[in-house]
C-alpha cells in the first residue's frame, strides 16, 4: 500500500468519525426535545376561579413554538411567588411566606416540571407540586 | 507455729485499721452552697393575671392541656377585678384594630401605585414596612399577590409593576 492511499484512507476515516459526532449531536438535540412532556413545555389553563401552570425552566427554554414563553420564580425573605409568561399572557402568583412554600418554589427550579395553581382573584398561589421522574431524562438539568 | 501467730497478728491489725479507717474514707463530699440541690431545682415564679376570654383565647392557640395546667400551676391567673379585664380587652382591641389599620392603608398604597401604573421599590417597601412594624410580616405575600392580580387582569404590565427582568427572561 503506497503513501497517498494510506493518506486517503485516515482523511476518510477521521471524516466518518467527524460526521458521526456532528449528527449524534443533532440528534440528541431533536431526542431531547421529543422526550419533553407536554407538561414541561410551558402552558396555563384556567378551570373556574383556578389557574394551573405547568412547566419546567429548560424545557420552557428550549422550546421554539412560543419565543416570549418564559418562568421565572421568586423567593424572598417576605414572600414566594412565580411568574410565566405564556402566549404573551402574564400568569403570577403570590404565596404564603412559609418554608414549605419556599422549599416547594426551590425544588420547583430544577424539577422535570412544575405545577402551580392559583385563585384568579386573590393571585394567592393555592398549591405548588414538583414532578421528576427516571423517564424524563435531562429535563432536570437547569 | 510461730509463722501461724504471726500472721493472725496481721490480720487483727488489719481490722482494726480497716475499722478506723472506715470513717475517714467515707466522709460525706464537702458542701457547696453552690452546687446545693435546692438551689439547682429552684425556679423563679410569676404569674399573669388573664382574663377568663383571654386564657379562652390562648387555648385555642396552644394545646389546651397546656392552657389548663398554667390555670392549674398558677402561671395563668383568671382575673376577678373586672377593671384589669376591661382594660386588657380593650387594650387587645386597640392592637387589633392598629394592624387591621395598618394593614389596610398598606393595601392602599399598593392599589393607588396600581391605579398610577407604577409600582416603585421605596412604594412597595414603605407598605411592607407598615406591616412588618406591627408585626404583620404574615401577610406581606398578601400585597404581592395584589400586585399579581393587577398584571395578571392586564391593569399593569410585569414592567410597571417592577418586574424589570420580565423583559429579558
Amino acid at each position: 500500500m503506497n503513501h497517498s492511499a494510506l493518506l486517503s484512507k485516515s482523511i476518510a476515516f477521521v471524516f466518518m468519525i467527524f460526521c458521526t459526532a456532528v449528527s449524534s449531536l443533532a440528534f440528541a438535540g431533536s431526542d431531547f426535545v421529543a422526550q419533553m412532556p407536554v407538561e414541561s413545555r410551558g402552558k396555563c389553563t384556567q378551570s373556574g376561579d383556578i389557574m394551573s401552570c405547568t412547566g419546567s425552566f429548560r424545557a420552557i427554554r428550549a422550546q421554539q413554538a412560543d419565543p416570549g414563553r418564559w418562568a421565572n420564580v421568586s423567593i424572598t425573605n417576605s414572600s414566594s411567588g412565580i411568574y410565566m409568561q405564556y402566549s404573551g399572557v402574564f400568569y403570577s402568583c403570590a404565596a404564603p411566606n412559609t418554608q414549605a412554600w419556599r422549599e416547594t418554589f426551590t425544588a420547583a427550579i430544577s424539577s422535570s416540571y412544575f405545577m402551580v395553581s392559583y385563585n384568579v382573584n386573590t393571585g394567592i398561589c393555592t398549591s405548588l407540586s414538583v414532578y421528576d421522574g427516571s423517564q424524563f431524562r435531562n429535563l432536570s438539568a437547569l | 507455729m510461730k509463722q501461724s501467730a504471726l500472721t493472725l497478728i496481721i490480720l487483727c491489725i488489719g481490722l482494726i485499721a480497716g475499722y478506723l479507717v472506715y470513717p475517714v474514707i467515707n466522709l460525706p463530699p464537702v458542701s457547696d452552697s453552690s452546687l446545693n440541690p435546692d438551689r439547682i431545682i429552684s425556679t423563679q415564679h410569676s404569674s399573669v393575671e388573664l382574663s377568663e376570654a383571654q386564657i379562652d383565647d390562648l387555648a385555642a392557640r396552644i394545646a389546651p392541656a397546656v392552657a389548663e395546667h398554667l390555670v392549674a400551676s398558677g402561671a395563668l391567673v383568671k382575673s376577678s377585678d373586672p377593671q384589669l379585664v376591661i382594660k386588657q380587652q380593650e387594650t387587645a382591641e386597640k392592637i387589633r384594630i392598629e394592624k387591621e389599620m395598618a394593614f389596610l392603608q398598606a393595601q392602599q398604597s399598593i392599589d393607588e401605585m396600581i391605579l398610577s401604573k407604577s409600582i416603585t421599590e421605596a412604594g412597595l417597601n414603605n407598605a411592607i414596612q407598615r406591616l412588618t412594624e406591627t408585626g404583620q410580616e404574615d401577610k406581606i405575600y398578601l400585597l404581592r399577590a395584589r400586585i399579581a392580580v393587577a398584571v395578571n387582569n392586564g391593569e399593569l404590565t410585569p414592567k410597571q409593576a417592577g418586574f424589570d427582568w420580565a423583559d429579558s427572561p
